[in-house]
């Protein structure tokens, strides 16, 4: 059932365009560069003036661009749909007819959910790296701390930086799924989720309110630039890591006393 | 049926006990952190004793830095002053006016620092290696290269940071600022112990010094030292009036152990523009002419001399009077927005914060003063 679900899940046609578009950004960042020559130093989003001097950086790019709004949106869009979906799909009812049970098939649920916000920041590096490589020179990789990595070790931080990426965003979700238990609108259940990073990225820029900034799960989502320091200062990403285990225990355990209570009517 | 309403109300307590757990997981480090260390009773003059007589230590940590001015942020102006969009630089020196920031330093015996001011997805580093300072700013790939001449090595060699330009200036070790105070300590302030504290998993002495003057914004200073290594962890400055600190730097973490060599190597990497820049020799005086004086500005950075500032009054008091300020067109709206004043030195607008008060004249001199707004004013007044 494990291998059924996940094998499902990533064989749904939205699920394939979501990581195809995923990967299409940074790769259309890359040819946008290769173009018009690029933005000079200091200029453009972080890491896209690197670009025209080592493709590695399109991938960092992408990352960056997608990591504010379009990959959380993707991630609301799966988790969201999770439950919701199957309910108002009419499915629900009948993969509880299987023996495995609620607790299960919620667990599941969040595994693939999981697996698909790594995947999906994977394929953001993946397409950037790709399209970096066909267009642009590779070579050592300069860190923020001014000095270089060799190519490989600089991929691996790069496809490091995806998953750190893809994990922050576990927070949110859980969040999704606790929401997807919640109705049977999966529309609705994708807009809350979005609606929340929205007002936690908002809530994040006031500083008024900032004796609940280290509480929020959006606060993380660039604590993976660290990665690219020399060394590398792992207490923000850590910090976040921890963070977003705290949300999914919360919001996992709020969506499991939901979903094994609720009525399952269609 | 009763049973399993129940069974379904209990596990709605699943998440709310989750969080419960988080909330004491996140709580428990923080009660015991709270805890006063024990140690051995020491007096104040034995405390600057063993500061004064400690050996330099080699260490590497993070650094936590935190202001709270009372004034909003300020990087929007400063994005508004710098605009025309040739390249932002991942670090302006106005945005440690507000809010907290991250650092990581190394040091390795006298002449070798390198500090790393850790910005989101952007990094400032000042790296001190002999007769050699490097400064690179990640977000315009600029790195100026300053040779240290070599009549002012033994300068620079004490206070290494100090040989910098603006980059690098705010940022220091707690040595250095502690130092600065330490040097400062005169019949104007009252100098006591505090209750020993715990910071970065060090038992820490506590210094508290403050000012008799009436004049001065600050309420007092707390000097956290390693019991140890007498390593200054933690400096804090206390405006009058106000409950958190005015400014606040300390270690989060430290390690006492020599950092690799390689960590003081400093190579401009591709695609970094690389300006040279000779410090000493012709303006070997400007080295350590501000040193000792922890209120002024940095008179050391290499600028022209119509631009240096003249000090007026001492220790506490001392104001800071700059010539010839041009301000930027950007800022005049601003500064129709700040308290006008006039008197005896003729007009001009008071810029107000809890810690530091500026006044900009309409004759174009700027005067700089940790000093109340009256005090500011008669300085202004009394200066030739």
């Amino acid at each position: 059932m494990w291998r059924a679900e996940l094998i499902s899940q990533f064989r749904r046609r939205r699920v394939k365009a979501l990581l195809l578009v995923l990967a299409a950004v940074p790769a259309l960042l890359a040819v946008l560069v290769y173009l018009s020559g690029g933005p000079s130093n200091g200029q453009g989003p972080t890491f896209l003036d690197e670009v025209t001097r080592n493709g590695v950086f399109a991938a960092l790019a992408g990352l960056t661009v997608t990591v504010p709004f379009f990959l959380p949106l993707t991630v609301a869009v799966v988790a969201g749909d999770s439950i919701a979906g199957e309910a108002s799909l009419g499915t629900l009812r009948y993969l509880l007819v299987r023996p495995a049970g609620r607790s299960r098939l919620l667990l599941i649920k969040a595994v693939t959910i999981g697996a698909y916000c790594l995947a999906a920041a994977l394929a953001v590096a993946a397409g950037g790296l790709i399209a970096g490589v066909i267009l642009f020179p590779v070579g050592r990789v300069t860190t923020l701390s001014a000095t270089t990595l060799s190519l490989g070790a600089g991929i691996g931080r790069t496809l490091l930086a995806a998953l750190v990426v893809g994990a922050s965003l576990f927070g949110m979700a859980a969040i999704g799924l606790f929401i997807s238990t919640l109705t049977d609108v999966p529309v609705g259940a994708m807009a809350a989720t979005v609606g929340l990073a929205v007002l936690s990225a908002v809530l994040g820029g006031v500083s008024q309110v900032q004796a609940i900034h280290p509480w929020l799960f959006t606060r993380g989502w660039f604590a993976f630039g660290d990665l690219l320091r020399d060394p590398v200062q792992w207490t923000a990403i850590s910090h976040d890591l921890a963070l977003q285990v705290a949300y999914m225990a919360v919001f996992g355990a709020a969506a499991w006393a939901r979903f094994t209570t609720k009525d399952v009517l269609a | 049926m009763a049973s399993s309403a129940r069974s379904r109300k209990l596990r709605w307590s699943a998440p709310f006990a989750a969080a419960v757990v988080i909330a004491l997981i996140v709580a428990i480090p923080g009660l015991s952190a709270a805890d006063s260390p024990s140690l051995p009773a020491l007096s104040a003059q034995q405390l600057v004793a063993k500061v004064q007589q400690a050996k330099p230590v080699d260490l590497s940590g993070t650094i936590d830095m935190s202001t709270n001015l009372g004034i909003p942020n300020l990087s929007a102006l400063t994005d508004a002053a710098g605009g025309g969009g040739h390249g932002r630089a991942a670090f302006s020196p106005t945005d440690l006016l507000t809010g907290s920031h991250k650092a990581a330093v190394w040091l390795a015996g006298p002449d070798k620092t390198r500090v790393a001011l850790l910005l989101d997805m952007a990094e400032t580093d000042v790296v001190h290696n002999g007769n050699n300072v490097w400064t690179w700013d990640s977000g315009t790939k600029k790195v100026v290269h300053y040779t240290i001449a070599a009549g002012t090595k033994a300068a620079a060699g004490t206070k290494p940071a100090q040989a910098t330009t603006d980059p690098a200036e705010p940022v220091k070790t707690p040595q250095q600022l502690a130092d600065e105070f330490l040097a400062n300590l005169t019949p104007s302030t009252a100098v006591s112990m505090g209750v020993p504290i715990s910071i970065a998993g060090q038992k820490a002495y506590q210094l508290v010094l403050a000012p008799h003057t009436a004049a001065s914004t600050v309420d007092h200073v707390v000097i956290a030292v390693d019991s140890v290594t007498s390593v200054p962890l933690q400096v804090q400055v206390f405006a009058k009036g106000q409950k958190k600190a005015a400014l606040s730097l300390g270690f989060s973490s430290v390690h006492y152990s020599t950092p690799a060599a390689s960590r003081f190597a400093f190579t401009p990497p591709p695609g970094s523009t690389v300006t040279n820049k000779t410090l000493g020799g012709s303006h070997a005086q400007s080295a350590d002419a501000g040193a000792p004086k922890a209120n002024a500005p940095q008179a050391n950075a290499p600028q022209d001399n119509a631009n240096q500032p003249a000090t007026v009054g001492q220790d506490w008091t001392t104001v800071a009077i700059i010539n010839g300020v041009q301000i930027p067109r950007q800022l005049n709206d601003f500064l129709k927005a700040a308290t006008p004043v006039s008197g005896s030195f003729g007009q001009g607008r008071l810029l107000e914060s809890s810690l530091v008060n500026v006044l900009v004249m309409d004759d174009g001199r700027v005067a700089v003063g940790a000093v109340s707004a009256s005090a500011l004013e008669a300085a202004v007044a009394a200066a030739p």
